[in-house]
Order: structure tokens, then sequence, then C-alpha cells
């Protein structure tokens, strides 16, 4: 242990502290000298830019769409790893369950840039393709690729409000056993509400069953069936056969004339609108209470609200479409 | 020679477990090419059972169908994988290039052989960018890649000097086939890169309708180079950097004035190989700056830095 006269004291000390050669070779260590870390003595880095796709204006846009290209091109090789990618032409295509996306508001929210319809489509091609290869992946046990892909589109998948899909309630049959149903037809709205008439109680049990039964005829007395409009019966409230056939149609293509009691306000309008209302309220009301009359109606068109209005009149012509005499000066 | 190949293949549609498969003791080259071509077209053609394929039998739903089927194929194909790997790969002499030169080694012939000097029409040649130019062949501008050559080296020293004092490098390229390059640029270059493949104009000279003010407070809303795959399609992306002072790098084409960029590299603009080249080049460079600069600060603070 020798003291250099010629170097500094420190590392005069650092030279005795250091072990011999045999020291180090016996105990087998590296001598390091310990210099505690200091963070001001750590170069701080020079500021840059927050994420890696700062220089492209839409910074979580473009990492959005390379987080999903980069998840669509794994999962892709994971299914071809196990044999399932390329899907063979020969077989149907398996048709994913509808996908339901975020608006293009929420989307544009999301990504931090307003979406133009472009970039909408981008982004939605790619969840799309996801989706599917999600369900492919689902149909054929592979769990590993199904769950990365449901993390990958959390975050883009709107939430089903409970309920069917396309989150709308199916009305029901209420406590008293009555159907609702409302129709609009011009400037006119109709409430309808039915209820199963004592006389039909054997032609609804004939209907559930299928079998084709002749309409109750008139004259045998057991016809209880009443239709009512605005507090009325049906042939005052219409005194025009064509509106009451219009309302009656629906009943008609069913099979169901006399099996119900027709309870309907109709108000705003005239005749025939009023009446196209009440037909179109009638027959919403009669597939909520019997649902398997919605493909009849639906194939008549029954269903269909007539969105025909008034044209408005133009400047330059007498009505909406008619137009004034020619004249040559 | 059709029917031995489809002959060789298992039929899908039979019990897969009571039959081995049988392995031909010839094939010839052209049916082995085609199998391998045919891949689904040979295992449709080889069923020859009544029902239409996929199709669900009765009381089977689609989806059980799909899987069943599926499951055939599958197997198929792992068949065919175990065929495959019997057979000799043939593969042409110039699949695999023995000595590929790496990017570092660029030489004369790898530029050529990319098209690097391949310009555009002599009638369209910019006055400015007559002393990048080897003359004129086919109505096409000869780029001088004797020039080239030396520029890019030059150009790739700066960028590794850059990103060894840790800057920032902003890599444009707007056009199809850039997407990729800029990847794998970004890959080697880690977060000294920022990728742009459509240019925002505002982005640097409007930087607080952007991103805000904060960025800007922190000096950290400009890149310190910027590298353009295509300048003359990003104009105004030049003028923004010059606008903030920003040196930029540039393949500049002969129909371009090459003194729009700081750094021109004269080659051709239109080739995605000329480029993948250029960047390749440029980003291993950086690399190479980042292992500079990872060494300095080891040494610097005595081998105890955090990264």
């Amino acid at each position: 242990m020798s003291i250099a006269s010629s170097s500094s004291s420190l590392q005069a000390l650092r030279g005795s502290l250091r072990p011999s050669a045999t020291c180090r070779r016996a105990l087998n260590i590296e001598f390091k000298p310990f210099r505690p870390v200091d963070d001001a003595a750590l170069e701080p880095r020079p500021p840059r830019p927050s994420t890696p796709t700062f220089f492209t204006g839409r910074p979580a846009y473009h990492t959005a769409i390379s987080e999903l290209e980069t998840a669509l091109l794994s999962a892709q090789q994971s299914l071809r790893s196990a044999h399932i990618y390329p899907l063979p032409s020969t077989l149907p295509t398996p048709q994913p369950p509808r996908a339901a996306w975020h608006p293009a508001p929420v989307l544009s929210n999301l990504l931090g840039t307003q979406l133009k319809t472009n970039a909408h489509r981008r982004i939605l091609d790619l969840l799309n393709e996801l989706h599917a290869l999600r369900h492919v992946a689902a149909l054929s046990e592979q769990a590993g690729v199904e769950n990365v892909l449901d993390g990958v589109l959390a975050r883009y998948e709107r939430e089903e409000r409970g309920g069917v899909e396309g989150g709308k309630k199916a009305a029901e049959v209420d406590e008293w056993g009555r159907a609702y149903g409302m129709g609009r037809r011009k400037e006119s709205s109709a409430r309808v509400w039915i209820v199963p008439s004592p006389s039909g109680r054997r032609l609804l049990d004939a209907h559930s069953e299928g079998e084709a039964v002749a309409t109750v005829e008139e004259g045998e007395g057991e016809v209880q069936a009443e239709i009512l409009v605005n507090h009325v019966p049906i042939a005052i409230h219409f005194p025009k056969i064509t509106d009451r056939e219009t309302v009656l149609r629906p009943l008609r293509l069913s099979g169901l004339i006399g099996a119900f009691n027709v309870f309907a306000l109709a108000r705003g309008g005239g005749t025939s609108g009023q009446a196209g209302a009440v037909g179109l309220a009638l027959a919403r009301a009669l597939v909520v209470m019997r649902s398997e009359t919605e493909e009849v109606l639906q194939r008549d068109g029954a269903l269909m609200r007539d969105t025909r209005m008034v044209e408005r009149k133009k400047t330059g012509s007498a009505k909406a479409r008619k137009k004034y005499a020619w004249v040559k000066r | 020679m059709a029917s031995t190949s489809k002959a060789a293949i298992p039929a899908v549609r039979t019990t897969l477990s009571s039959k081995a498969v049988a392995i031909p003791a010839r094939r010839t080259f052209a049916a082995s090419i085609r199998s391998f071509a045919e891949g689904d077209a040979a295992e449709s053609s080889t069923a020859r059972s009544t029902a239409p394929r996929g199709a669900a039998e009765v009381g089977e739903s689609t989806e059980d169908a799909w899987k069943r089927n599926m499951e055939e194929v599958r197997e198929w194909r792992r068949r065919r994988d175990v065929q495959r790997s019997k057979l000799p790969l043939f593969l042409p002499p110039s699949a695999t290039a023995p000595n590929a030169p790496s990017p570092l080694r660029l030489s004369l012939s790898t530029l050529l052989a990319s098209g690097a000097a391949l310009g555009h029409a002599s009638s369209a040649l910019h006055p400015a960018y007559l002393p990048y130019t080897y003359g004129t062949r086919s109505g096409l501008s000869i780029i001088d890649l004797d020039q080239t050559l030396p520029i890019l080296r030059r150009t790739a020293a700066l960028v590794r000097d850059l990103v060894k004092e840790d800057g920032v490098v902003m890599i444009v390229g707007s056009r199809a086939g850039h997407g990729k390059l800029l990847k794998r640029a970004r890959e080697r270059m880690g977060d000294s890169a920022y990728v742009v493949e459509e240019w925002m104009p505002g982005t640097l000279t409007n930087s607080v309708t952007f991103f805000g003010v904060a960025p800007m407070q922190n000096q950290a809303h400009l890149p310190d180079l910027a590298i353009f795959l295509n300048p003359s399609e990003n104009l105004g992306a030049i003028r923004e950097c010059t606008a903030k002072n920003i040196p930029t790098i540039g393949i500049v084409d002969s129909d371009t004035d090459p003194r729009i960029v700081t750094y021109p590299i004269p080659a051709n603009m239109e080739s995605i190989r000329t480029a993948e080249l250029i960047l390749s080049t440029l980003s291993i460079a950086g690399e190479e700056g980042r292992r500079l600069r990872r060494q300095a600060r080891i040494a610097r603070t005595g081998g105890q830095s955090r990264r």
C-alpha cells in the first residue's frame, strides 16, 4: 500500500482502496468505485415532441391507424400459422354479427381531429376488417387472437343500450291485453288500440294454430267486434267505402276481421289522410299483438309509412306543378 | 400429369383418420409448381362429392357447417405442409442474392441497379440541375451517380452526427409506397425520427392551432432536420422548414431546382427502390448515431446511465 506523491489526494485514496491483484482474483470481483446516481448528473435530453406521429398534425389519428394496421397484420399472421388464413374461397364467407361503431362525431373526438369522409372510411374499413377477423377467430376457437382483437376494438365499439340489435325496444301487449300502434299519413296522425274481442276467440285460436278460417258470417249473431274511430263507429266517421277499406285492409290480409275490438283516435288532415293513418297504426298494432302477421303485412306494404306530402307551390307557377299559360310576348 | 398431381392429394370429404397420405414416388417439376400455386383450387377439384362444398347438412346450422368444413380444410393444410417439407425446395438462383450489399457499403452499381440515374425528360431539365446531370439518353436526363454517391455519404454522416447530439429528424414521404420505408426508418432510429405521410399545412408555422401553446413553450414543436423523399411534391412543407430555419435533405429529380433543399441528393425521385436505398442509408446512419450517443453517455456517466 503505497501513497503516490505526485497524484491528487483523491486518486491516491482510490489507489489505496483498490484491492490487490491477488485479492481480486481470489474474490473474483470487478472493482467499481461507487458514485451515487444523481439526477442532476444524468444529462437531461433536449425537449422533443410528445408522440411519434407529432408532425403529421393529427397524431392521435395516425397512431390509431398504425395500431389498427399492426393488429390486423399480427392477427392475420396468427391465423395463417393456425392454417385458417387465407379463408378457402370454396366455403361461404362467415358473416360477422352487425358491428356497432361509434358515430363519426364521437370518433372524431376520440381521434382528436375532425374526420372527413375519406379518413372516416379508412378507419371504418380497418375496424370492419378486424371485426370480421375476430368473428373468424371466434368460430375457429382461437381465443388468443379473439381476445387481442377485443382489446384493440374496445374503444371504438358503441355500447348497446340494451335490447335488440338496432337499439329499438320491441313494443308489447300491455296489462289489459291491448296492443298499441301509431300511424301518420299526410297531415294526419292516429293512435290505435286493439284488444281481442269476445267473438274473436275462436278466430284467434284457429289463427294461432295456423288454420284458415272463414270470416265470421254476419248473420250468425256472434259478431261482437267493434271498430270505433274518434268515439264513433267507423261507418259514421268514414262515409266513403274506400276509406273504410283502407282501415280494414290489414285485418283482411291477416284474416282477423272480427277478432279484435279497435279503438282509434285520429287527428289532423282530411278524411283519407286520417284513414291512411288509422290503417298504418292498425297494422303496427297488429304486428305487436301477433308477430306472425308481420310477413304478410310487410309484403303488402301495409307497414310502410306513405311519405308523400303535399308539394309546395313555387313562385312563377300557379301551383306546385301547374304553370301559367305561355304567352308569346 | 394433371391426374397424378390431383390423385396424390387426399380428398377432403373422406374420413381422414383411416386413410394415410399417399406420397407420390415421382413428381414432375411442373406438377409440383402447379400444386404449389393452386393451393385451394387443388383441394376443391379433388373432392367430387355430390353435396355442394360448404353446404350445411340437415339439422346443422351454417356456422357448424362452416366449422366442420374449416376443420377439414385445416387438416388438409397441415398434411400439405408435411408433404411440402418433404419435397425438395426449388429456388431459382436469383432468389437468394449471396452477398446483398448493406446500405453502408453503398456502391455505384447498387444505386444504378435501383434506377437512381433515370431522370425526367430532357426537355424538362431544370437549368440549375445541369451540374448533376451526366447526359441524355432516350430523351431522359441521366443523373450523374458519381456525384450522388459522395453526396449521399456526406448526408448520412450529417444524419449520424445530428442523431448523436440527440437531434430530432422528421422524415416526410407522401407517395403510396413510402409508408413501409418510413416505418422501417422509424424502427431503426427510434424516438429520434418522426415520420409524416401526409403533410398538414401549418404544422410547423401554425403549431399553436394544432397542438396548443405547451409544446411551443417547451420548445418541442420543431424538428432539427427534415428529410424529404419527394420534395417537389411537398413544397409547402419545405417552405415551412425554411421559414423556421430547419435544414432539409431531399431526393431531387432532374426537373426540380436542387436549391429548394439545403442538402439535395440528386437521384430518381419516382423510384421506390431508390428511395428505399437512400432512406435506409440515412436511417442506418441514424442508428449508428444513436449507438454513438449511448456510448458517449455511458463513458461520461461512468457506466451508471439509466439508458
